[in-house]
């Protein structure tokens, strides 16, 4: 579904993503972990094609995606703020993403409504515009702005960040129950291990750029894992 | 309890952020804001000097009286733009033992504390006494002065009126420009100007009509009723999110999927335009020179000038708003890129809307063009110049924006996005069709060089899906080092 092929992201001198070959599959759900800076929102944004890569390519569906645009058919992404049109109200921005997905009005009521006990209607009716909205209300918006267009290919960046807890609940049902056994693939990074057991099928560790680790998710991969943390935080 | 609520305010203006800054910035501000308001009781207090200086045969009551409706009208559009919402100020008062009846009351006698009302105040008292007093009898001054202070507050509830409406619905703009369409009709057919209208109030008053005095009165207390039982259902609609006064945004929702696609990027542009304290500026700024070119026209000046006063005059609105683009959209210039976002859409929709008010500003202009030789055809050839070419190359010089602009931020002394491509641009825009026209005149007259330009105009229109594909194509191209540079 999605592959890096020879990878390399450099600022300056400093390597952000070197990835020399990674393949993500149709209906994996894949988790993304790391420490702060170790590049996961920079390997992030080149899968969406908003960082031009030094080497290397990212393909979607065999596609490189700085070559061809179809990947936004059935990708949806939020990585942060730059997602949001901040002086659009929460309902104009979903009814916008609506109609450039060629959504019909019954379908894009029903979505939303799936939607509602996680954006509840405090949000989804507000007259605020986004900008005037809390980092947690912001966050939601565009989760679920990625979500509504019901991509095939789900790209989020720390999902669970300023989510209050029953709303991290909440969207750990949903994206559970929209991704797993779905055939659809989510990628995902976090900071919250929990999160990241719950939801994904493939955990990948990444340091300084690198995947230094790619497991199947399981009791076994998650102590390497957490060993993993547990060490860096002795180490410091 | 209504003292409460008025000391409460007190304090909440003092203590408002703008206050908020340290001491020595604190009291230059106050003694900015203390020298404005004495220089404008000054400047009333002086007026007739003042006006000798500049125009010596001028009478200064005649003077002012002819443009008294013309302070209306920017008092209007000056209070319609920076009204805020007065209920906003009451919510914490809606649910403790004071009558809502006394609330309203006290909105509507705060609304007319603005700085422009206050500044026209201080101006107009001084003035009035100074000038109209000795010249005109005790009962004429007694019928002048309120007279005009009824118009004054009737044009202050009148925005709040408007205000109020916008907040409803949207589609009540159309009231306002209704009435300053009409105004220019009449202007235009039946040449009774603004001035004409000016000088009969005043006429009526200094006369001591008394009838005129109480038609004035119940138009003020007209406004005042209407003012009145919208602010209280106003009250009721707060909670509710629906036809609220506090809801100022547009409601397409229930029409939003009857619409085509390129009105929903002409709607992204027009919220863009109107919800963000830049842009509202900008248009401000567009307004002021509007008027200004306006009184400088016509203009019997060179002809090259001529031309170059016209293609900034039609493109007045767009190359304003151009020589930002991408950078305005720089706070999700990444949800841009990575959904199925129509960019080309997206300008044709910019490219509609810039149109359109260059059309409308050419018809603004049509009276005042008329006059000048050739100027109908000159103004026409700089319009579809404009909209066929001028926009095209701006846009695609805009495709080198590559630094972020907060459009919420106020216009004033904000330099953000500012870089040498605009100037170039901009430079570029106006020398292409004058070098064309130069050496057009090299050999032919002008109606035949004009009637060249309008050709070549025509093929770039004709055109135009090149053009985009290859704006497109330059963007797509930088997209990566423009996203740099918005990330910053």
């Amino acid at each position: 579904m999605i592959k890096a092929e020879n990878l390399l992201k450099k600022f300056g001198n400093t390597i952000a993503v070197d990835i020399p070959e990674l393949s993500i599959e149709n209906g994996d759900i894949w988790g993304l972990v790391g420490n702060n800076g170790a590049g996961k929102t920079t390997f992030l944004r080149l899968m969406v094609d908003l960082l031009k890569p030094d080497r290397g390519q990212i393909l979607s569906k065999s596609i490189p995606v700085y070559q061809s645009e179809h990947w936004k058919n059935y990708t949806g992404t939020f990585i942060d703020n730059n997602f949001l049109i901040e002086f659009l109200t929460p309902k104009e921005y979903f009814e916008f993403i609506a109609k450039i997905y060629d959504l019909e009005k019954n379908e894009y009521y029903e979505r939303l409504q799936g939607y509602n006990h996680f954006l509840n209607s405090e949000i989804s009716e507000t007259s605020k515009y986004i900008r005037q909205l809390s980092s947690g209300e912001k966050h939601k918006v565009g989760v679920i702005g990625a979500l509504l267009p019901d991509p095939e290919v789900l790209i989020l960046d720390e999902p669970f960040n300023f989510l209050d807890p029953s709303s991290q609940i909440v969207l750990n049902k949903i994206l559970n129950s929209g991704f797993r056994d779905k055939n659809k693939t989510l990628i995902l990074s976090s900071h919250n291990l929990n999160h990241i057991s719950d939801i994904c099928t493939r955990v990948a560790l990444m340091e300084k750029g690198k995947i230094i680790r790619d497991l199947q998710n399981n009791r076994e991969s998650m102590s390497e894992v957490e060993d993993y943390f547990r060490y860096q935080t002795n180490n410091q | 309890m209504l003292t409460e609520v008025i000391k409460h305010s007190i304090k909440s203006f003092l203590r408002n952020t703008t206050f908020d800054l340290r001491l020595i910035l604190r009291l230059l501000m106050i003694l900015s804001i203390l020298y404005l308001f004495s220089f404008l009781v000054y400047l009333g207090y002086g007026f007739s000097g003042f006006l000798y200086l500049y125009s010596p045969s001028s009478d200064p009551v005649t003077f002012l009286n002819n443009r008294l409706l013309h302070i209306g009208a920017v008092l209007f559009i000056l209070q319609v733009f920076s009204i805020k919402n007065p209920l906003k100020a009451l919510l914490a008062y809606l649910h403790l033992p004071i009558k809502r009846n006394k609330l309203v009351l006290y909105i509507l006698f705060l609304s007319q504390f603005n700085y422009f009302f206050i500044g026209l105040l201080l101006f107009f008292v001084p003035y009035s006494i100074r000038t109209i007093l000795p010249v005109y009898s005790i009962q004429q001054f007694f019928f002048y002065f309120p007279g005009v202070l009824i118009i004054f507050f009737s044009v202050g509830y009148f925005s709040l009126l408007i205000r109020n409406l916008i907040g409803i619905s949207y589609s009540y703009i159309i009231i306002p420009i209704l009435l300053f369409g009409g105004l220019y009709l009449m202007d235009l057919f039946l040449d009774i100007s603004f001035k004409d209208m000016s000088r009969f109030i005043f006429k009526q008053l200094i006369n001591k009509n008394l009838y005129f005095l109480i038609l004035l009165i119940l138009i003020l207390a007209g406004l005042l009723i209407c003012n009145f039982i919208l602010l209280k259902k106003g009250f009721y609609g707060i909670y509710q999110n629906q036809k609220s006064l506090l809801n100022y945004s547009f409601r397409p929702a229930s029409h939003y999927f009857r619409e085509n696609d390129l009105f929903t990027y002409v709607l992204l542009e027009i919220r863009l335009i109107a919800r963000n304290r830049r842009t509202r500026g900008f248009l401000l700024i567009i307004l002021f020179f509007s008027i200004m070119f306006y009184r400088i026209l016509p203009y019997d000046g060179n002809l090259y000038v001529i031309f170059i006063l016209f293609i900034l005059i039609s493109g007045m609105f767009g190359y304003t708003f151009i020589q930002f683009l991408f950078s305005w959209e720089s706070g999700y210039f990444d949800f841009i890129l990575s959904t199925k976002f129509d960019i080309i859409k997206y300008l044709k929709a910019k490219y509609a809307v810039y149109s359109i008010f260059s059309v409308i500003l050419f018809t603004v202009y049509f009276p005042v063009i008329k006059p000048v030789q050739t100027g109908l055809h000159m103004f026409f050839s700089a319009l579809l110049y404009n909209s066929s070419l001028g926009y095209f190359v701006l846009i695609f010089l805009a495709t080198y924006n590559k630094f972020k602009v907060d459009p919420n931020r106020s216009i004033l002394f904000n330099y953000q996005g500012l870089n040498s491509f605009q100037v170039i641009g901009v430079l570029l825009v106006l020398l292409i069709p004058i070098l064309t026209l130069f050496l057009l005149l090299l050999r032919l007259n002008l109606t035949h060089s004009l009637l060249i330009i309008n050709l070549l105009c025509i093929i770039a229109l004709i055109i135009q899906g090149k053009l985009w594909k290859i704006i497109q194509n330059k963007l797509m191209r930088r997209k990566y080092i423009n996203l740099e540079g918005y990330r910053k």
